[in-house]
C-alpha cells in the first residue's frame, strides 16, 4: 500500500488518516528525469566582496550548498525544468531567481544582496523539531554566526563569544586565571539550589558544560582529603575545551517558551553549539590562523602605597603591582580545510593554543582535533558523522578564598611585616613564593562525537536520529612540595590527584511530517513533528591525598606517610518524548507541543512530568504597514520547562562516618523525598520584530515573563529529628520578567565606507513569591542614612531567602554612630535589606567600521546597572591592615592615625556595601584584508592582520579592581567579589589566511 | 532507501519511546551511602556513629567556648571567631550552633538506635547489649553537653522547650540508665564514662552530693576522651594552634605568663613562678594571621588528630575538692587541690582562709586542670563572676552591652521545631 506525498505548496490536501500510516510505511521512490546543474557567486551589493557562507537552495527540493568563500556555489543534480533558487545571509536581505535547467547542462545565477537588518529567512533548528524559517516561530530565539564574528574579532573562549551579542545572555568573570572561563547565565536567576548553566548542546549531542571546583565537591569527602579544592577558585570550565574556530554558528533558546522540546533540564535555557561542515562540489579550502599576544592585568590593584612603607629588617614592601602583574603569552595556531565532492563533505580542523595568565603560574596548552563528515548515502539519506577530540592541560591559579591563594596572600598583607623572605609582608601565613611553588594541574581528554542520520523520503516527510556521546576524563593533580610552609600542613608536602569522568549519552529521533489538511477542513497547510530524546549521564569521582614526606625527592601520595582516598558516583537518565504541530494560515503560524518525561531523580512515587507549550507568529504584510515600516512579526509564546533534582535528592541516606579509632560508623545524612518533582518554569513572552526603512534598521523586542513553580528548597528539619541535610522539597516560587530590545543597523553603506551598528538591552527583575509553609515570618529593619531605625519590613523567611526580595539580596548590618569617647563605631544588631547581587540593567553597543576595501574596525562596549556588593574584599584589606585606603590614613613611620584607628574599626564591624555599575571597553578589533594580489602572490588566498584588545577598560565606582567578578565557579552566581582575581586584559595580533 | 530501512528507523524511534515509559530504566542507585534498611546489617556501625557524633563537634566547642570565656582572643580574619571574643552573640551569630546541632541529632540517632536494635535483637537481647550501653551513654553524653552550653534546648524529637537545668536533669536520668545497662552488657568503660558525666551533671544541678558519690567512684587515671582520627581532625589544632591557621590564640590576659621561646613550653603558675605542665602553651613572636596579633598558641593538643579530654579522673577529684570548699571544709579541698599541683611539680597553696580566697583557687585550679576543655566559661558562670572578670580587663569591647554567660539555643531548632515560637527574641540571652 502506497500514499502520495504532497508538497506543502500547490498540493494536494493529504488526510490526517494518511499522515499517521504514513509514519509508519515507505514511500514511493523519485523518480528522476535527467538532471543538470545550478551555479553561480553570491557578493554583497555595495562593496562587491564575495559572501562567503550564504545558504544557496533550490526551493521545493532538498538541495542545497553553501557558497565559499569566494561567493561560488555549485549545486548538481537539479531535475531538468524551471526552478526558484535563493539565497539567505543573515545581515543581508533574501534574494530568489527563476532559473531553467536544461537537461544535462547548467544554469547560471549570480545574486548581489544587499544589506537587511532582519533575518525572517533564517532557518533555526533548536527547540524547533526540524529547521523552521524565523518568520514562522513564535519564540524570540536567537543565533549568532560565530564564524562571521570570528573574522573580525579574534574568539579565544566560548563564553566570549557569546557575551555581549545577545540579549538576555549574561556572563561574568571568575576567579581562577586562564582555563577557568566566565559563567554564563540566561534570563536571571531561576532556582535556589539547582545549577544555573544552562544546558549545552554540540552538533545536537548534550554535553559536560561544568564549570566548578569539583576538588570540595565531592559528596562525602571531607576537609582533610579536599582542603581547598586544587585551586581554591572557580575550577576549570569545560567550555574553555571548546575551541572557537571550530564553532560555525550557535543558537540560543532563552528559556521554556522556546525550549519546552528539551524537558526536564532546560529552564535555565539551552545553547546549542554547531561546528563547520565541509561544502559539497568544492576543492579543498584551507585556513591558518595565528595569533599571538599577552594577558595582562589592570594596574589597579589597592596596593599602590605599599612600597612607601619598610619592614622590620628595613626591606621595602612589594606592590603587587609592580612585582605580581605580568605578561601572560599568548600563542594559538588554527588549521582548518574544508571541502567535499558530490556525495562527502568533509570538515578538518587541527589547532593548538597557550596562553598564560598574568599572574603565574598558570597557563593553559590546549589541542583540538575535530572531523565533520557528511555522507550523502543515497537519494534521501545523509549520515553525518562528527567527532572532536581535546587535550586540555591548565595549570590552575591558585585563587579565591583560599589559604593558598597567591593573589590574596600578596594582597592581604600588611607592609610593614614586610621582610627580605617575605617582602609583600606575611599574607595569610602562606609566603607568596610558597604558594607559587604550588604545581596544580588539570589534564582533560575529552572526546564530544555523535553520528547524525537524516532521512528525507521527500522534502515532506524527514526523520533525523542522533546518537552520540560526551566522554570528559579530567585528571587534577597538586603538589604542595615539601620544606615550604602551608599553613594547615606545615612545612611536609602533600600531594593530591583527583579524577572526574563524566559519560553524557544522547540519543534522539525526529520526525517532521508537512501536510495539507483535505479541503472540507479547510485545506490548511501545517507541520508535524513526533520524537523521542533521552540522555544518560554518568559522572565518578576519585580523590586520593599524601600528606607528610620524608624529605624532597618523593612526589607520590604513595610515599607520603598519610594517605587517604574518596570515591563517589552519580547517575541520571532521562527518557523523554514529544509531539508538536503547526498550522501555518498565511502569514499566521500556530505551534502547539506537548513533551513528557521521564527521570531517575524523580521521586519514587512522582512519575512522569508533563510539559506542554504554544506559540504563534503573525507576519503582517505590506499592505498593513505604514510606510517607515518595511516587515513586521508579532509573535507570543507560552512554555514550561523543567530542571530535575539532584540525582539521589529522592533517597532517605546515612552517611558513612570515620568516626573514634578509625571505625566505621554511620550518621544520619539526608531525609530523602519520594515524591520529589521536578522544578517547572513556564514562561510567557511577546515580542515584535520590525524592520525599518526597507529593512535598514532592524529592531527585535521581547517582554518575557517566567514562573519557576515547585522550585526546590532545601527545607532544614529541626535538628532533633536527626538528619543533617536539608529535606528537598518542592515549595518554591520564583518571578523572573524582563524586555530585551536588540536593535541593528547599517548607519551607513557604501563602498568605501560602511558603519553597522547593534545595540543589545536588557533589564531584568528577580523576586521570591513563595517559600512554601515552612516560612515563618521575620522582619528586616530600614535604616536612614545616618544609621537610625526608619521603621521594619515584614516579610516571610526560609533561610537566607525573603519572600519579595531578590534570590541574591544583599543583607548588611549597617553603622549607626560613632562614640568619639571611646573612638568606637557602633553597628545595627540586625542586617537590612541593601541591594540586589545581580545587575538589573545590562546594555551593550557594538560598531563595525568597514573603511574601504581593507580595513575593519569592531568595538563593543557594556554597561551593568542596579547591582551592589559587599565588598568583602576591601574590608578584609583594611582589617589586614593591607589596602591603600588605609595605608594612606598612616603616619610615615607606619603608626596609626586616629582616622587609620576609625577605619579599621568600621571594617572590623561592617563590610562595605559598593555599587557594582561599571561600563567597560570589551572589544576592540582592527582588521587590516592584505592585498589579494601580494598574497596570490605568495600562493595565498585572502588574508588579513588583526590586532585586538579585549576587556580592555572599566569605568566604576566600586573601590574595587573590577567589580564584574566573582570567586566561585559557574553553579553559582551570587557576584561574591571576595578574593576574587580579576580579568586581565587580553592583546592580540592575529593573522589569517586561506589558501 | 528501502522499505526495510525505512521500517527499521520508525521501529527504533518506537522503541525509543516505549523504553520512555519503563521504570527499570529510570532507576538508579547511590553507592556511596546507607539506606536505612542496610543499617540493619550494621549495628556496630550504627553504635559508633552515635558515640562518634557526640565526639566529632566537641573539638570546635571547645575553642568556642574558649573564645567567649576569657581563655582565647580571636587572632584571625573570620568573624565567626571575632564576635564571641568580643562577646557578640545572637541568634543568627551563635558559635555553638553546630555543635548544638549535632548533639541534637545524636540525642535523636541514640533513640533511633536503640529502637533499631530492639527491632532486630529483640527487646530482651537489646536491653542487655554492649551497644545499647554504648548509644545510652552517648545520648546522655549528648544530653549534658546541650545543658551545659545553651540556656534552653529540646529534649525529644521536636520536642518543648527545656532549660539547661531540665536538659541536665534528663542527662542524668540517661547516665543513670546507661550505667546500668553498660554493666549488665558487662561494658565498664562506658559505665565509668556515664558515672562520671553524671558526676559533672549532678554538680551543674547543684546536687553536689549526688555528685561526690559519683565523682569518688572514679577510679584514678581514668580519662574519656572526644577521639579525632585523620577524617575527624581536631579543629582546636587546625584554627587555633601555631603552624596551622591561627585564627584564635590565647587572650592577651595571660601573656604575661606566658614567655617567649623558640621551643613550646609553659604557662608559668602564678603562685609559684613555675611552668605548670597542665597548661603547654608556645609564643615564638610569631604575628597571628590577621597580621596584628603576637600569636600565643595553646599547646596542649598539637597534631589534628591528637583527643581531647572529656571526662577525667582529675576533674572527679576537681569536684569532691569543690564540694568540700562550698561545704567550708576549705583543709580538705586544698589537700585534694594540692595532690593534683604535686603530681605536676607545683608547691602547694596555703589553706585559705575565706571563701572567696578558697573559690579563688579552686577556679584557677579549675583553669588549670581542664585548660581547653571547655569548662573555663561555665566555671566562671557558676561563680556568678563573668561580669567580674571582664570588667577587670578594662576592656569595653569586650564586656559590650553584658558579657553573654552562656549560648542561646540553635536557631535552627528554633526555627523548624514546630512547638518552639518563631520568634527568636523571645529565646533566652543570658549576659553578665
Amino acid at each position: 500500500m502506497n500514499f502520495r506525498y504532497h508538497p506543502t505548496q500547490g498540493a494536494r490536501p493529504l488526510s490526517l488518516l494518511a499522515v499517521v500510516a504514513a509514519m509508519a510505511f515507505l514511500l514511493p521512490a523519485q523518480v528522476a528525469a535527467q538532471d543538470g546543474s545550478v551555479t553561480g557567486q553570491v557578493t554583497a551589493a555595495t562593496t562587491g566582496q564575495p559572501i562567503n557562507g550564504a545558504q544557496v537552495t533550490i526551493m521545493d527540493t532538498s538541495l542545497g550548498v553553501l557558497s565559499n568563500v569566494a561567493g561560488r556555489f555549485l549545486i548538481n543534480n537539479v531535475p531538468a525544468g524551471t526552478h526558484t533558487v535563493q539565497v539567505v545571509y543573515v545581515g543581508y536581505g533574501t534574494q530568489t531567481q527563476e532559473v531553467v535547467v536544461p537537461p544535462g547542462g547548467a544554469a547560471t545565477a549570480d545574486f548581489a544582496l544587499g544589506v537587511s537588518a532582519v533575518a525572517m529567512d533564517e532557518l533555526i533548528v533548536t527547540g524547533t523539531a526540524g529547521a523552521v524559517e524565523r518568520r514562522k516561530l513564535g519564540t524570540s530565539a536567537a543565533s549568532l554566526n560565530v564564524a562571521d564574528v570570528a573574522e573580525v574579532v579574534p574568539l579565544s573562549d566560548f563564553s566570549q563569544t557569546l557575551e555581549g551579542r545577545i540579549p538576555g545572555v549574561r556572563s561574568i568573570g571568575t576567579v581562577g586565571g586562564v582555563g577557568a572561563g566566565r559563567e554564563l547565565r540566561i534570563r536571571g536567576t531561576d532556582s535556589f539550589s539547582l545549577s544555573q548553566r544552562p544546558v549545552i548542546y554540540i552538533d545536537g549531542i548534550r554535553v559536560d558544560a561544568q564549570q566548578r571546583e569539583w576538588g570540595s565537591g565531592i559528596p562525602g569527602t571531607s576537609f582533610r582529603t579536599t582542603c581547598c579544592a586544587f585551586s581554591g577558585g572557580a575550577g576549570e570550565d569545560r567550555l574553555s575545551d571548546l575551541n572557537p574556530d571550530e564553532i560555525d554558528r550557535v543558537e540560543v533558546l532563552k528559556g521554556p517558551a522556546a525550549s519546552t522540546l528539551y524537558g526536564s533540564e532546560a529552564s535555565g535555557g539551552v545553547i546549542q553549539i554547531f561546528t563547520k561542515r565541509g561544502r559539497s562540489n568544492s576543492a579543498a579550502n584551507f585556513a591558518l590562523t595565528a595569533n599571538a599576544g599577552f594577558n595582562r592585568h589592570r594596574e589597579n590593584f589597592p596596593t599602590s602605597l605599599r612600597d612607601n612603607f619598610r619592614g622590620p629588617d628595613g626591606t621595602v614592601a612589594w606592590d603587587p603591582n609592580e612585582t605580581l602583574i605580568e605578561n601572560g603569552l599568548i600563542n594559538s595556531y588554527d588549521l582548518t580545510v574544508d571541502g567535499g565532492g558530490e556525495a562527502v563533505t568533509y570538515f578538518v580542523s587541527g589547532g593548538f593554543s597557550f596562553e598564560e595568565g598574568s599572574i603565574k603560574p598558570n597557563d593553559q596548552k590546549r589541542a583540538n582535533l575535530r572531523v565533520n563528515l557528511n555522507w550523502t548515502a543515497g537519494e534521501n539519506l545523509t549520515i553525518a558523522v562528527n567527532s572532536g577530540y581535546v587535550r586540555n592541560r591548565i595549570y590552575s591559579l591558585q585563587s579565591g578564598n583560599n589559604w593558598l591563594g597567591i593573589y590574596t596572600n600578596a594582597l592581604l598583607t600588611n607592609p610593614l611585616n614586610a621582610t627580605a623572605e617575605e617582602p609583600y609582608g606575611g599574607g595569610l601565613d602562606v609566603n607568596v613564593a610558597d604558594a607559587q611553588a604550588i604545581d596544580t594541574y588539570s589534564d582533560t581528554d575529552r572526546w564530544t562525537g555523535g553520528v547524525t542520520l537524516n532521512y528525507n523520503p521527500s522534502p515532506d516527510f524527514t526523520h533525523r536520529a542522533t546518537i552520540g556521546l560526551d566522554a570528559v576524563n579530567d585528571q587534577k593533580t597538586r603538589y604542595m612540595p615539601f620544606g615550604r610552609n602551608y599553613t594547615y600542613i606545615g612545612r611536609q608536602g602533600e600531594r593530591n590527584i583527583g579524577y572526574r569522568n563524566s559519560r553524557q549519552f544522547t540519543a534522539e529521533y525526529v520526525g517532521n511530517l508537512n501536510y495539507s489538511l483535505p479541503d472540507w477542513a479547510g485545506g490548511l497547510a501545517g507541520n508535524l513533528a513526533f520524537g523521542s530524546q533521552g540522555y544518560w549521564d554518568i559522572t565518578s569521582w576519585s580523590m586520593s591525598t599524601g600528606r607528610g614526606f620524608a624529605g624532597e625527592g618523593v612526589t607520590t601520595v604513595s610515599g607520603a606517610a598519610l594517605t587517604l582516598g574518596a570515591e563517589a558516583f552519580e547517575e541520571d537518565v532521562n527518557l523523554g518524548a514529544f509531539v508538536q504541530n503547526r498550522f501555518d494560515f498565511d502569514n499566521l503560524f500556530v505551534t502547539a507541543a506537548v513533551r513528557v518525561d521521564g527521570n531517575s531523580a524523580f521521586g519514587e512515587n512522582y512519575g512522569f512530568q508533563v510539559y506542554p507549550k504554544a506559540d504563534v507568529a503573525y507576519n503582517l504584510s505590506e499592505g498593513m504597514l505604514p510606510g517607515l515600516i518595511s516587515s513586521a512579526k508579532v509573535r507570543a509564546a507560552v512554555g514550561m520547562a523543567g530542571k530535575a533534582p539532584g540525582a539521589f535528592d529522592q533517597f532517605q541516606t546515612y552517611l558513612p562516618n570515620t568516626v573514634l579509632n578509625d571505625l566505621a560508623g554511620v550518621r544520619p545524612n539526608n531525609p530523602g523525598n519520594d515524591v520529589i518533582e521536578p522544578e517547572v518554569k513556564i514562561e510567557y513572552e511577546g515580542g515584535l520584530e520590525l524592520g525599518l526603512w526597507n529593512d535598514r534598521i532592524g529592531v527585535d523586542a521581547t517582554y518575557w515573563h517566567a514562573l519557576t513553580q515547585n522550585a526546590l528548597l532545601g527545607i532544614p528539619l529541626p535538628p532533633s529529628e536527626g538528619f543533617s541535610s536539608s529535606k528537598r522539597q518542592n515549595a518554591g516560587e520564583i518571578l523572573n520578567k524582563g524586555i530585551e530590545v536588540a536593535m541593528n543597523t547599517t548607519i551607513m553603506d557604501r563602498s568605501s565606507f560602511r558603519w553597522s551598528t547593534g545595540v543589545n538591552f536588557e533589564w531584568i527583575h528577580n523576586e521570591i513569591l513563595d517559600l512554601g509553609d515552612a516560612a515563618f515570618p521575620d522582619s528586616l529593619p530600614v535604616y536612614g542614612a545616618d544609621g537610625s531605625l526608619v521603621r521594619w519590613d515584614q516579610y516571610m523567611r526560609l533561610g537566607t531567602y525573603w519572600v519579595g526580595q531578590p534570590i541574591f539580596d544583599q543583607l548588611s548590618r549597617v553603622i549607626t554612630g560613632w562614640d568619639p569617647a571611646t573612638r568606637r563605631h557602633s553597628r545595627s544588631a540586625y542586617n537590612t535589606y541593601v541591594g540586589n547581587l545581580q545587575p538589573s540593567t545590562l546594555a551593550s553597543f557594538n560598531n563595525d567600521f568597514a573603511i574601504g576595501q581593507s580595513l575593519r574596525v569592531a568595538v563593543q562596549l557594556r554597561g551593568e546597572w542596579g547591582a551592589v556588593m559587599r565588598n568583602s574584599d576591601r574590608g578584609y584589606g583594611v582589617r589586614q591592615l593591607a589596602y591603600d585606603e588605609y595605608l594612606e590614613l598612616l603616619n610615615s613611620d607606619g603608626s596609626a592615625t586616629p582616622a587609620s584607628d576609625s577605619l579599621l574599626d568600621r571594617m572590623r564591624l561592617v563590610y562595605p556595601i559598593d555599587k557594582r555599575d561599571n561600563i567597560r571597553l570589551q572589544e576592540v578589533s582592527i582588521n587590516y584584508a592584505l592585498p589579494e594580489g601580494m598574497m596570490s602572490a605568495i600562493g595565498l588566498g585572502r588574508s588579513s592582520i588583526t590586532l585586538s584588545g579585549y576587556n580592555l577598560h572599566w569605568w566604576d565606582d566600586c573601590n574595587c579592581p573590577d567589580p564584574n567578578q566573582q570567586y566561585r565557579g559557574g553553579d553559582d552566581f551570587s557576584t561574591s567579589p571576595f578574593l576574587a582575581v580579576p580579568q586581565p586584559r587580553r592583546f592580540l595580533v592575529s593573522f589569517r589566511t586561506r589558501f | 532507501m528501502n522499505v526495510s530501512r525505512m521500517k527499521g528507523m520508525i521501529a527504533v524511534a518506537v522503541t525509543v519511546v516505549a523504553l520512555g515509559a519503563c521504570d527499570e530504566l529510570l532507576t538508579v542507585q547511590d553507592p556511596g551511602r546507607y539506606t536505612a534498611g542496610d543499617l540493619d546489617e550494621a549495628l556496630p556501625a550504627v553504635a559508633n556513629g552515635v558515640e562518634g557524633a557526640v565526639h566529632q563537634v566537641f573539638d570546635s566547642w571547645v575553642t568556642d567556648q574558649a573564645l567567649l570565656a576569657d581563655v582565647y582572643q580571636h587572632t584571625g580574619t573570620w568573624a565567626g571567631y571575632d564576635d564571641p571574643d568580643h562577646g557578640r552573640t545572637n541568634y543568627n551569630n551563635n558559635g555553638t550552633r553546630f555543635e548544638q546541632d549535632s548533639w541534637l541529632r545524636a540525642q535523636w540517632f541514640a533513640m533511633d538506635a536503640e529502637e533499631r536494635f530492639k527491632r532486630v535483637m529483640g527487646d530482651a537481647e537489646a536491653a542487655s547489649s554492649p551497644l545499647t550501653a554504648q548509644v545510652r551513654m552517648s545520648g546522655g553524653l549528648a544530653d549534658m553537653l546541650l545543658g551545659m552550653t545553651a540556656c534552653e534546648s529540646v529534649g525529644s524529637p521536636t520536642g518543648n522547650l527545656m532549660t539547661d537545668m531540665q536538659m541536665l536533669a534528663q542527662a542524668e536520668q540517661k547516665l543513670g540508665d546507661a550505667m546500668s545497662t553498660a554493666q549488665s552488657a558487662g561494658r565498664p568503660e562506658y559505665a565509668m564514662a556515664a558515672q562520671a558525666a553524671r558526676a559533672q551533671a549532678r554538680m551543674l544541678q547543684g546536687d553536689w552530693s549526688g555528685a561526690v558519690a559519683d565523682a569518688s567512684a572514679i577510679p584514678a587515671g581514668f580519662v574519656y576522651y572526644a577521639v579525632f582520627n585523620v577524617q575527624s581532625t581536631n579543629s582546636v589544632v587546625q584554627l587555633t594552634t601555631k603552624n596551622n591557621n591561627e585564627a584564635a590564640g590565647l587572650m592577651y590576659k595571660w601573656w604575661p605568663l606566658i614567655d617567649k621561646s623558640d621551643d613550646p613550653g609553659f604557662m608559668r603558675d602564678p603562685l609559684s613562678n613555675m611552668p605548670d605542665k597542665r597548661i603547654p602553651v608556645y609564643f615564638d613572636g610569631e604575628i597571628a594571621t590577621d597580621n596584628e596579633t603576637p600569636h600565643h598558641s595553646q599547646w596542649k593538643y598539637v597534631q589534628d588528630t591528637d583527643d581531647i579530654p572529656m571526662l577525667h579522673s582529675d576533674g572527679m577529684r576537681l569536684i569532691i575538692a569543690e564540694a568540700m570548699a562550698r561545704s567550708g571544709d576549705f583543709a580538705g579541698a586544698t589537700g585534694i587541690l594540692n595532690e593534683l599541683r604535686a603530681a605536676v611539680g607545683l608547691p602547694g597553696h596555703e589553706v585559705p582562709t575565706t571563701p572567696e580566697m578558697m573559690a579563688e583557687i579552686v577556679l584557677w585550679e579549675r583553669f588549670a586542670e581542664h585548660f581547653m576543655e571547655g569548662q573555663r566559661l561555665i566555671d566562671l558562670r557558676r561563680a556568678g563572676i563573668v561580669r567580674q572578670v571582664f570588667e577587670a580587663l578594662n576592656d569595653p569591647d569586650r564586656l559590650g552591652v553584658g558579657r553573654p554567660t552562656q549560648w542561646p539555643m540553635t536557631s535552627l531548632e528554633a526555627l523548624y521545631n514546630p512547638n518552639i515560637d518563631d520568634d527568636l527574641t523571645k529565646r533566652c540571652q543570658p549576659r553578665a
